[in-house]
């Protein structure tokens, strides 16, 4: 399949900073290293000097680019603005190619990707979210070929915060009330949406305003007597969430902050629909490890794991890093669950389980304290576990040697899960964009499912969407992993019926309840059943497996009532 | 949310129940993609709920599909092609019989002209085109209901003289989904009339399209219930014809009092009285044994935020021995040794020592596949029976739950 270029950013590890930052060194006639980005094949370096920024970008030496301070093996172009470089750019520029002379670009880009952090770009997934493909859109007619939305997580909301937590939702009773309101799976019209998140026990506080508040001007009166009610219950930390209506009428709740933090000594995070909420949970994290302070004696066989998606996830984690010698002595995200005291010493690296949907946070409170972080695609599948394990093993220095045996303890469960998936059949259907995702290991999910369903045995048949097909679009089934991969195109919703009446025992999709599947009594599922690690990949494989053998009505009944079951 | 804290539904809550109930409606907000989320109640609500299809046109309709987020500048721009072209798009769909317009919270205080917007495009496209009440900022989901029962009140064209002294028209009922507890109800309701010798020729709202709607024209009476009495009132004045303000026939008494106050009004006390008779006796047989061995005697909790809801249920706890306390009793419970019985929708969490009977909007627990009625006599003694169940299985669960207790802490003492 074709599949458009993406360039993928990632932020260097401490490894990788820490000798960049050396090899610049800090004497650069008063600019400062603000910040390094691996764009793909290139780096972005930013200076600062008293509120100026400078930004260059580091690359292999390029014969038709101009703009450029080369040495044989490494240019750097200042970046500068429509009008070229500015005056002071190009001096820099021949400051930072004589400090980096004597590296190559290949080498040094190869050295900051040895521990750089993947899921570090804040910026969207490059796919469309549900938001813009499904929600902002009010007519479907023409989707009836797309089962694919994937939804942008901003996990740092669903942060579950120690202590005793308030939250102060200042919005109307309309806005609020704009979901379920109660986590029931079956009934969401999505199937990975549980509505109402998993959070801290925290108190809720809700300024419903009224027209009655608005005309009177009045809305801050109702904040300021929401914040008296908070401060009254002598919270640790004060969640402020403004909605539209008092940011579009001007309602600015920064004095009221200061003042519980001030007076009441708590900590406060505002999210806002206009200001990026990550930055004010970012301040509140940095604040909380401070607190923890991370031990000044490190263990280096101690780690913290962060981004965990469920209990189990994280005990598989866990015993998969005890394999390589490593103990998890903390927890991070959604909960702050570090377990550092004095009398131990503290951590010494950050392990990221699952990063997806944790973008936005930043790791500079774990590099500033020293600690290496390991943060790559997260573990699905026998391939992604296995990468996991060995991106661990490089970048805390640890002996991989030990990876294959962990694979084979459970082989014999593989083994027995793939005797059954091989004989199904999985309909992964989109258009290009959409199975490139499903096919490649992207960043709204963290891991190929074509991948995974292959590694569990699965045939996985990808329907392909294209109004005019190309014949190079069909490709036969073709054996990967434990299973095969093929690719059929379509054009038509006939087609699309046809083909999956034929053989096809499950589905991706993002609905709970698709009427397309259902109409051959075909069971969907979407990322959401995967979870991460060997046993997560034998959970995973069962839970599919389930599916199918819970299939409801008969296909013999089906075929005989079809229409009365499309009607549905 | 707090435990068992009940919330009060905002106004577009109440309009999508409307919108939901009129097949061939369609729904503009003038608001954020957040419309098409606050649908899923609805969704979540009613298991045949057509607001949003996977396929086709959503019949709720936000004006949001041009903006890249929702921000203060985007609301202060001239939106008015970006509204008209929603407009357009909505009124081009062939099924959109009736299609409304309302803003959604912030919006009402840009003051967009919706109104105007709508009268411009039901002349143009000869579709009717009407812009409801604004209350999104404070009014509640009966409000919501109601203004929008009323509206098509004021609007559709109804025309007098058609209507005949045996058929009535039930204007201001909550149809709030396509489940069979309502169409048990409506059989009902049309049963327990036709007793007294009328026909039900309309009812607002019935999950029906307009047409079922101007069919209140052959009616010589209007039933106004409780949820949208100023549609009532439109319709009966309109149509020149008398109204009878009923209450929810919730329970035994309520029931017959509600048949009793229609017959003496449509002249027909004596049938009414006869009728009221053999019903009531038919349906104290049927629950006797029931409400006396397992109901009665227990304690029951009302919470909800409709009125008429709250007050008819209380009525119904007289009716079947339940003695209605305003707040948790949990030490009195152990005393009396008796249950707690809490009425109330599914939108908050609830005690696990009471026993939830969930009724009103909304309810996610519970989707009939049969007919299962909670008004009339026949609801009577479908919300006995339901009752009886659930108090049965809070007992056999708690014993069960008892005796694995006893059972662990036998095979782990607590000396161990």
């Amino acid at each position: 399949m074709d599949s458009p270029k993406r360039t993928t950013t990632l932020k260097p590890g401490r490894d990788g900073l820490g000798f960049f930052k050396e090899t610049l060194g800090t004497e650069l006639d008063g600019w400062a290293f603000e910040q390094l980005l691996i764009r793909g094949t290139t780096l972005e370096l930013s200076l600062i000097k008293r509120g100026e920024r400078a930004t260059f970008e580091l690359a292999q030496p390029h014969r038709d680019r101009s703009g450029r301070t080369s040495a044989r093996t490494l240019a750097v172009y200042p970046r500068g603005s429509r009008e070229g470089p500015k005056p002071h750019e190009q001096p820099l520029a021949e400051a930072i190619l004589d400090r980096f002379s004597s590296t190559s670009f290949a080498g040094l880009l190869r050295r900051l990707r040895a521990d750089a952090l993947h899921y570090s770009d804040p910026s969207h997934p490059d796919v469309p979210s549900r938001l813009d493909r499904h929600h902002r859109v009010v007519d479907h007619s023409a989707d009836w070929w797309k089962f694919f939305y994937p939804n942008a997580r901003y996990l740092e909301q669903d942060l579950r915060l120690q202590g005793k937590v308030v939250r102060i939702s200042h919005g109307t009773a309309e806005c609020r009330l704009n979901n379920p309101q109660m986590p029931i799976r079956s009934l969401r019209y999505f199937a990975d949406d549980q509505g109402v998140r998993e959070v801290d026990d925290a108190e809720f506080i809700d300024t419903s305003l009224t027209e009655a508040d608005v005309l009177a001007g009045h809305t801050m009166t109702r904040l300021s007597e929401a914040f008296d009610r908070a401060a009254s219950l002598q919270p640790q930390v004060v969640h402020l969430m403004t909605t539209c209506l008092p940011e579009l009428i001007g309602d600015d709740p920064r004095p009221l902050l200061r003042r519980i933090e001030q007076e009441g000594h708590a900590a406060v995070c505002w999210s806002s629909k206009t200001r990026d909420p990550a930055q004010s949970f970012d301040q509140l994290i940095s604040r909380k490890l401070q607190e923890l302070s991370l031990g000044k004696v490190r263990d280096p066989n101690a780690v913290i794991l962060a981004g965990i998606p469920s209990v189990q996830a994280a005990q598989e984690a866990a015993s998969l890093l005890a394999e390589l010698g490593l103990k998890v002595v903390g927890e991070l995200f959604p909960k702050i669950a570090l377990r550092e005291s004095d009398q131990q010493p503290g951590a010494s690296a950050v392990v990221w389980l699952n990063p997806v949907g944790w973008e936005k946070l930043s790791n500079d409170p774990f590099l500033n304290a020293g600690l290496a972080v390991v943060r790559y695609h997260p573990p699905f599948g026998c391939a992604g576990t296995q990468l996991w394990l060995q991106r661990v093993c490089e970048v805390l220095g640890r002996d991989s040697s030990c990876l294959r045996g962990i694979e084979a303890k459970h082989q014999q469960a593989f083994g027995t899960l793939r005797a059954q998936c091989v004989t199904r059949r999985i309909a992964l259907v989109g258009d290009r964009a959409d199975l490139e995702v499903l096919v490649s290991r992207g960043r709204s999910m963290g891991m190929s499912v074509a991948s995974v369903l292959c590694d569990l045995g699965f045939r996985v048949a990808c329907f392909v969407y294209d109004p005019c097909p190309v014949a190079a679009l069909r490709q036969p089934p073709r054996a990967t992993g434990a299973g095969s991969l093929e690719f059929v195109p379509f054009s038509t919703a006939q087609q699309l019926d046809e083909l999956l009446a034929c053989d096809v025992d499950a589905a991706f999709t993002h609905f709970s309840h698709d009427p397309r599947l259902e109409a051959f009594g075909i069971p969907g599922f979407c990322e959401d059943t995967f979870e991460p690690g060997y046993l997560g990949m034998v959970r995973t494989g069962n839970r599919i497996l389930h599916k199918m053998q819970t299939r409801a009505f008969p296909r013999q009944v089906l075929s005989k009532s079809s229409e009365a079951y499309h009607e549905l | 949310m707090n435990s068992e804290q009940i919330l009060e539904l905002p106004y577009l809550n109440g309009v999508y129940i409307a919108v939901d109930a009129l097949r061939g409606c369609y729904l503009i907000v003038d608001g954020p993609y957040c419309v098409f989320t606050k649908a899923e109640m609805q969704y979540c609500h009613n298991l045949r709920c057509t607001l949003l299809p996977h396929r086709g046109h959503a019949r709720v309709v936000h004006t949001a599909a041009e903006s890249k987020r929702e921000e203060v500048a985007g609301a202060a721009l001239d939106r008015t092609q970006l509204v008209e072209k929603v407009f357009e798009q909505v009124c081009a769909q062939q099924d959109a019989q009736v299609i409304l317009a309302v803003s959604f919270d912030f919006h009402q205080l840009l003051n967009f002209p919706l109104q105007a917007m709508a009268a411009r495009f039901g002349e143009r496209t000869g579709k009717q085109v009407w812009s409801l009440p604004e209350r999104s900022l404070g009014g509640s989901w009966l409000d919501g209901y109601g203004l929008a029962c009323e509206t098509l009140a004021r609007f559709l064209p109804l025309r007098a003289g058609q209507g005949r002294a045996d058929r009535v028209a039930i204007v201001g009922y909550l149809f709030d989904r396509d489940e069979p507890d309502h169409h048990g109800n409506l059989q009902e309701l049309r049963r327990l009339l036709s007793l007294i010798g009328l026909e039900v020729s309309s009812v607002w709202l019935s999950g029906g399209t307009c047409q079922e709607l101007l069919a209140a024209e052959q009616a010589g009476w209007v039933l106004s219930f409780p949820h949208a009495r100023g549609a009532a009132n439109l319709v009966a004045s309109r149509l020149g014809i008398p109204r009878i303000d009923v209450d929810l026939p919730l329970g035994l008494s309520a029931t017959a009092r509600w048949l009793q106050t229609i017959a003496n009004q449509v002249g027909r006390a004596s049938e009414g009285e006869a009728v009221v008779r053999t019903e009531v006796a038919a349906a104290i047989k049927d629950t006797r044994a029931h409400v006396l061995r397992i109901v009665r005697g227990n304690l029951a909790r009302v919470q909800s935020t409709d009125p008429c809801l709250k007050a008819a249920l209380e009525d119904f706890c007289q009716d079947v021995g339940l003695r209605v306390t305003p707040a948790e009793v949990s030490s009195e419970i152990l005393e009396l040794r008796c249950h707690e019985l809490l009425f109330s929708p599914t939108l908050c969490d609830t005690d696990p020592k009471t026993i939830h009977i969930p009724i009103g909007y909304p309810n996610y627990v519970e989707h009939p596949v049969g007919l299962s009625p909670t008004l009339g006599f026949a609801g009577f003694r479908g919300m006995v029976d339901r009752i009886s169940s659930a108090i049965l299985r809070f007992e056999a669960s708690t014993r069960q739950r008892t005796a694995l207790e006893r059972a662990a802490s036998a095979r782990n003492p607590p000396d161990a």
